[in-house]
């Protein structure tokens, strides 16, 4: 498969926007914050990944019932997202990992983004990206120029909805966890778990159904 | 055979429509024969009576002896002014020695008294003997005496059975007597045997001789029961034919007995026949029911084959099918994964290109590498020379993507196209697979069928059989059981029949004529016995005696006992007057009667009787009359001295 560098790099720019805290205007130009580089490779993760992603949101649902996650699992399927979107990834240490470089230095060149870091004694502990009015605007005319690609702006802002505030290192272990089950050799490729994603889709949807049919009883 | 009998024999044989032979070998075996003539009358009369003994009284012999000779014909009397003085046995000894038996009557110390015993009597004239010894056993002789006066010995007796046999045997022929068959019903009347001919003869016969105190038939001493009057009275009137319409009656009633029971039986038979018939032809009908429910063997092992040969061809087919399915479902997951592969790179692609479109938008301000910002200059030059401003490599136009595009888009759809195909043709070949297994399924069950069928051939075989012995048996059955010994030929009973009439007839032409001569003569005897006012006498072929006495019709058994003593002498009388005048007749003559007992008989009766008897032992000269009684005037004086023998003033006759 060719490269997609401005595929890719949009993906990234949405995700750094559906993720970032909106900064006080102390710095002219920028817009908002997104923190951790693990953090942003976990965001991709489940854009990357609709399957994994339809898993979490499962488990949400099996949390507080929220008919939302419901129906978005549903359309991730509908749409063969498992299978029209998936982008594998190479599987490192602790959690999916794949050099944005390229992607962020794409966004960088065009001003959209700036990269920062914390520094303690010497070293960058922790890489920023901020979001620049730039970035922002170029954000707004794309999905005004190019409507089917406001499912990265969709997805990423979905994936933002269920990280929360979560760490990085956290999304990052529990996406490891799912990955295990699958017993992905270290270097493999991620597997698809898709299959068992659908079933167990199939099977909540009738307990809903259920559920519903009992809570409107009472 | 007579010109009569010849006669007779061709009347049957004409009514039965039968050959004379076959009636002459059906008479012969029942014994049947032809009696149209009797010979004429035969005059018995006694000349001695004697006996002999001792009386065993309370432990002391008496010995005793009586003997009475001189005897010829008229009317005798033996008296005595008491009872129990031995008149009776006087009587009963001669019945004794004349039937061979003693009867009831001889009481039995005067029977053991009697040591020895003789009578002797003239059988037309000629003289006869008959002597016993009867102290411890009995033994004897009847004899006959010539011319000249010697004794010709007919015959010796050691036993009381030789006895009879000898005396009946002599009576029998002496007066040509035939003896009587008469029918007895069994009372118990079972489906078997409803009866049985009894033969009768001299013991029987010699009762029309002797009247005893027993007055409850006319003539002789047999029971009315024994059904034998009627025949003895035709037998002693002397009508021809009456031991023929006996015997031939008899066998005509075992006949028609027999044939009844035969056909009764064979009723039976046929009825458990037709029976066993329908049995056997119902058990034939089901097995052969079954039998034809069963297919046959070659059936079965055809259709085997057949199904056989078509489930391998199916096993082939579904083998192929699997084969192909199989390469059509790695084909299928091959098609999707290409089509998907297309359809995803196509997305990617239609993604990248609206990214790139917007990313061109902006020209790049830094340096991606360095962050130095790009000159106005490498900008223009690269508008001019779609040289990167940042690399100088030629950037990529939209028409290259637009152009990749389309070609993706024809890609995803082709291998799409590819996809469904195979997709259709997996689940084309899955439903042929399906329908195949069913047709397989179907055949192995229709096989699992057709080979438990086989166990059937040899239930065929046993069914097979068993029909067979069944027909067998059927075939047995319906054999007509053959009339397994039957006495009577179908023919017999039916000319026994004739038999029966033809001799029916003949009897009948001359016994009523002398029945109506007897019962004037009864009437005209018993009157001069003193029954004035009898004026009618009817004596009927069955014995019965009809009498108008007073003008009121009665008859024998419902007069008063002296009437009836004097109506059975008359009867007598009367027999042996027409017998006389006729030349017919069997009574041989000698009448010996009883003292009649005192409350039956009045004296007045029993002198009006002896007083009539003296003047019609006149009239019938051949006749000899014994009267026992007590003594009377009346019969002093009609019966002479020389006649009686008496006891007086209390004694014994001996």
């Amino acid at each position: 498969m060719s490269r997609k560098p401005y595929r890719d790099a949009l993906r990234v720019l949405f995700i750094i926007r559906a993720g970032a805290t909106p900064l006080e205007p102390t710095m002219q130009s920028i817009v908002s914050i997104f923190r951790g580089e693990a953090r942003l490779h976990a965001f991709d993760f489940w854009i990357r990944n609709p399957d994994y992603l339809a898993a979490e949101l499962l488990d949400l649902f099996e949390a507080n019932h929220e008919a939302a996650y419901l129906r978005a699992v549903e359309s991730i399927f509908a749409n063969e997202e498992p299978d029209l979107r998936r982008l594998p990834m190479i599987r490192y240490f602790f959690g999916a990992f794949e050099r944005l470089d390229d992607s962020l230095s794409l966004l960088r060149s065009r001003e959209l983004i700036q990269i920062t870091g914390v520094k303690h004694s010497q070293k960058v502990q922790e890489t920023d990206f901020l979001l620049t009015d730039r970035g922002e605007q170029f954000c707004l005319t794309c999905l005004r120029e190019a409507p089917p690609l406001s499912w990265y702006s969709d997805r990423a802002q979905l994936v933002a909805l269920i990280a929360g505030d979560r760490a990085g290192s956290a999304l990052k272990q529990k996406q490891y966890e799912r990955a295990s089950y699958a017993e992905t050799a270290i270097g493999g490729i991620i597997p698809s778990i898709a299959a068992e994603t659908a079933a167990r889709l199939k099977q909540l949807k009738m307990a809903a159904q259920e559920w519903s049919s009992e809570s409107n009883e009472r | 055979m007579s010109q009569t009998n010849g006669e007779w024999v061709r009347a049957i044989a004409r009514r039965a429509t039968i050959d004379t032979s076959r009636v002459e070998s059906i008479l012969a075996a029942h014994r049947i024969s032809p009696t149209p003539v009797l010979p004429s009358p035969r005059r018995l009369l006694l000349i001695q009576i004697a006996f002999s003994g001792a009386k065993d009284k309370s432990g002391t012999e008496e010995p005793f002896s009586f003997d009475w000779s001189g005897l010829s014909h008229g009317l005798w009397a033996m008296l005595s002014d008491k009872n129990f003085r031995g008149k009776s046995s006087i009587l009963e000894v001669v019945h004794w020695l004349l039937r061979g038996r003693p009867t009831s009557n001889l009481q039995d110390d005067v029977r053991r008294w009697i040591h020895k015993a003789n009578v002797r009597f003239t059988l037309d004239g000629v003289e006869h003997e008959v002597a016993i010894e009867c102290k411890g056993g009995l033994q004897g002789s009847l004899a006959r005496r010539g011319k000249s006066g010697n004794r010709v010995p007919l015959a010796e007796f050691e036993t009381e059975e030789a006895f009879e046999a000898v005396m009946a045997d002599f009576f029998m022929n002496a007066l040509s007597m035939d003896s009587i068959t008469s029918w007895q019903s069994n009372p118990s009347n079972s489906d078997d045997d409803s009866g049985r001919a009894v033969s009768h003869g001299w013991a029987a016969f010699s009762g029309a001789m002797f009247i005893g105190t027993n007055y409850e038939t006319l003539l002789g001493d047999m029971p009315v029961a024994s059904g034998l009057n009627p025949r003895l009275i035709q037998m002693y009137i002397g009508v021809p034919w009456v031991s023929t319409l006996a015997s031939a009656q008899s066998a005509f009633r075992a006949g028609q007995n027999a044939s009844e029971a035969r056909t009764r039986k064979q009723t039976q038979a046929q009825e458990s026949r037709e029976k066993r018939e329908s049995e056997i032809k119902e058990d034939i009908a089901t097995k052969q029911v079954e039998l034809s429910a069963l297919p046959s063997d070659d059936e079965l092992r055809r259709s085997l084959g057949q199904l056989t040969s078509e489930f391998a061809s199916v096993v082939r087919q579904q083998a192929v099918l699997e084969k192909r399915l199989s390469s059509e479902v790695q084909a299928e997951e091959e098609a999707r994964v290409l089509s998907l592969a297309d359809r995803k790179e196509l997305q990617a692609h239609l993604d990248s290109m609206a990214a790139g479109a917007i990313f061109r938008m902006l020209d790049p301000t830094y340096c991606p590498r360095c962050d130095k910002e790009i000159s106005e200059a490498k900008k223009k030059l690269e508008h001019s020379t779609h040289a990167c401003s940042v690399c100088g490599e030629v950037t990529e136009t939209d028409e290259d993507a637009e152009a990749m595009k389309n070609d993706l888009e024809q890609r995803a759809k082709a291998s799409k196209a590819a996809y469904d195909t195979a997709a259709k043709t997996v689940s084309a070949l899955r439903e042929q697979l399906a329908s195949s297994k069913e047709s397989s399924n179907r055949l192995q069950a229709q096989i699992g069928a057709v080979t438990a069928k086989l166990g059937s051939y040899q239930r065929q075989q046993e069914l097979n059989r068993e029909i067979a012995v069944l027909e067998g048996r059927l075939a047995e059955a319906k054999r007509d059981v053959s009339q397994d010994g039957a006495d009577f030929q179908p023919d017999e009973v039916k000319a026994l029949g004739t038999i029966v009439t033809e001799t029916e007839n003949r009897v009948r032409a001359v016994r009523d004529d002398l029945l109506k001569d007897v019962s004037t003569r009864i009437v005209h005897y018993a009157r001069r016995f003193g029954m004035h006012t009898l004026t009618e006498a009817s004596l009927k072929a069955n014995a019965v005696l009809s009498l108008v006495k007073g003008g009121t019709n009665t008859s024998y058994s419902k007069v008063t006992e002296g009437e009836k003593l004097r109506l059975k002498v008359a009867t007598v009388l009367a027999m042996l007057e027409i017998g006389e005048q006729k030349g017919v007749g069997r009574h041989p003559g000698l009448l010996m009667i009883d003292s009649p007992g005192a409350q039956e008989v009045s004296q007045a009766d029993l002198d009006a009787l002896v007083s009539g008897l003296q003047s019609v032992a006149k009239d019938i000269p051949h006749c000899q009359i014994f009267v026992a009684g007590r003594s009377s005037e009346a019969i002093t004086d009609h019966i002479p001295s020389t006649n009686r023998r008496e006891a007086v003033n209390g004694g014994f006759l001996w």
